[in-house]
């Protein structure tokens, strides 16, 4: 479904990818790992197109899209929930679902039947429809990002650590959000600092470290919580 | 909706005015139509979409001075001026739009007013095509007419107030139709989150690009207008004066929220006209006025209020 093969990207001349190698099989759960400045939200990056690939190459259903400009990746089936709970917070909470399907203007009825669902599915937004996203709580923030993405209609959703900055409670509800997301068919590429939560729900999990996937192994293989903060933390086995 | 209906009497008001105002104070509403074009197409650029700009007078300019050179070089009249002004000073907005796509913020504010400086001196230093610092005569508006047969005529200052006042009315609601379309949906994308507005599929290019040709077409035809107005033009009409005035506006009114910007700039105005021979104060006034309101109320008075009746 979606691949990465020696991905090399960053900014500029600084190179923060250094050749990762990622696959996300079609309605798997897939969760890339990893300490703070290794690369994690550039590999998102620069699947959706926000930071340009320098080397090596994205597919999407076995066809590259390096060259597809970022704003018509979203029309190839890739969204992204940004990190920081992301929202136009000068527009309403429908409003910022709406943005999400922009590309889809001619899909009236849809779209409605689509924000329908997102209401059902997050009912605190529909409570909270006409408020100024700005002026919502963090895990609300998060919940209208999720959906604003759902809004697309992607087959593929792209999450940059949901988690983040979240209490524990609300953390709950998030994870549990995200897996009913895999009933909808689609397939999840979630990245995550909150090891416990992406064992909790992720099918296979990457590690990644200085630019480059360190380790990788699929959940419930029996992975020793040792092997992985080895790993994530670069911390010496002794 | 709302908005037309609150808009209809002022408009209605504003075209019987002629009827029981003298020359002085229908200049003066005159210069303040001018200035509602102004800020409106500045609030496009910098309200709706973010993208600041402190090149209004080069835009302004540029609009006064192709009517100026038409009229001089074609003996064209008001009425191939108007989208002429629109469409170069539009493709100048161009022009400054492209180092918005790598630029934001103090940066784009910077290159901004070196664009406002280069259109300052090359009007005023090209004195073959533009006549220098002497400037160039502009001749009467002309007339409406159609199969020869002449409608309306431009030459009185009742009837020049009626065009303005029309042009104004089709330029506030043409912004108006635009910040309510999609493409107006965009430039508020923009303005929040350009990476995010990137991320859900827009193309911030595209938006970035069509804000500043908006901007610059409105600043043209007002540019047009008041040319035909003072009948000349001269290059100190189109200083960054003109720009830091209009800033003022927008920020007094409230950026980004349509009404805020047309408030503040009848406001700003009108004061200069009641300050008699304190007038040639107005700047020191203005910029008391924008120091003051940034430091206070940063989202202006308009936005102020929003912000408040929406909590």
């Amino acid at each position: 479904m979606l691949k990465l093969e020696n991905v090399v990207a960053g900014y500029g001349r600084t190179r923060i990818l250094n050749g990762v190698s990622m696959n996300v099989p079609s309605g798997g759960l897939v969760a890339l790992l990893g300490g703070n400045g290794t690369g994690k939200s550039t590999t998102l990056k620069s699947i959706v197109g926000l930071v340009a690939v320098q080397q090596g190459q994205v597919e999407l259903n076995g066809n590259a899209i390096n060259a597809v400009p970022a704003e018509e990746r979203v029309a190839h089936g890739l969204s992204l929930v940004p990190q920081g709970k992301e929202v136009f917070s000068a527009m309403s909470v429908e409003e910022n679902l709406l943005m999400g399907a922009f590309h889809r203007r001619r899909d009236r009825k849809m779209i409605a039947e689509d924000l329908e669902g997102i209401y059902g599915r997050f009912r605190r937004l529909k409570e909270r429809r006409r408020v100024d996203a700005g002026l919502l709580s963090g895990g609300e923030r998060q919940m209208l990002s999720i959906g604003r993405s759902l809004m697309a209609r992607p087959s593929v959703l792209l999450l940059d650590e949901p988690s983040a900055a979240l209490a524990p409670r609300v953390v709950e509800e998030i994870a549990e959000a995200i897996l009913n997301l895999r009933s909808l068919g689609l397939t999840l590429l979630l990245v995550e600092q909150n090891v416990g939560m992406a064992l909790d729900i992720a099918d296979y999990i990457y590690v990644i470290r200085g630019g480059r996937i360190a380790y990788e192994r699929e959940v419930g293989s029996g992975i020793a919580m040792e092997e992985l903060q080895e790993f994530y933390l670069g911390a010496e086995r002794h | 909706m709302k908005m037309s209906i609150c808009a209809l009497p002022v408009i209605a008001g504003l075209a019987i005015a002629p009827l029981g105002l003298g020359g002085y104070e229908l200049s003066v509403l005159m210069t303040i139509l001018f200035y509602v074009i102004l800020t409106l197409g500045l609030d496009l650029v910098t309200g709706y979409c973010g993208q600041f700009s402190f090149a209004t007078g080069a835009f302004y300019g540029i609009g006064a001075y192709t009517a100026a050179i038409m009229s001089r070089d074609l003996g064209t009249s008001i009425w191939w001026h108007l989208p002429a002004g629109a469409l170069v000073a539009g493709s100048f907005g161009l022009l400054l739009g492209i180092p918005a796509l790598r630029l934001t913020g103090h940066f784009l504010a910077i290159v901004t007013i070196a664009f406002q400086t280069i259109m300052y001196l090359a009007i005023s230093q090209w004195t073959s095509f533009t006549g220098g610092q002497v400037g160039l005569h502009v001749e009467s508006a002309g007339k409406l007419a159609v199969f020869g047969t002449t409608l309306f005529e431009l030459g009185s200052l009742r009837s020049y107030y009626w065009l303005t006042l029309g042009v104004t009315t089709v330029c506030v609601l043409a912004a108006w139709r635009l910040v309510n379309s999609r493409l107006g949906k965009e430039w508020v994308a923009i303005r929040d989150d350009e990476t995010l507005a990137s991320a859900i599929g827009l193309n911030t290019t595209r938006g970035k690009l069509t804000a500043f040709v908006a901007y610059a077409a409105l600043a043209g035809i007002a540019g047009v207008l008041t040319a035909h107005s003072l009948r000349g033009v001269t290059p100190d009409d189109f200083t960054i004066w003109i720009s830091a005035t209009v800033v003022a506006m927008m920020m007094l009114g409230g950026r980004g929220t349509f009404i805020g910007p047309i408030i503040g700039a009848v406001v700003l105005a009108i004061v200069p006209e009641f300050l008699g021979r304190y007038a040639e104060y107005k700047m020191l006034i203005y910029g008391t006025i924008l120091v003051i309101g940034m430091t206070l109320v940063p989202e202006g008075v308009i936005g102020r209020l929003r912000r408040s009746a929406s909590r």
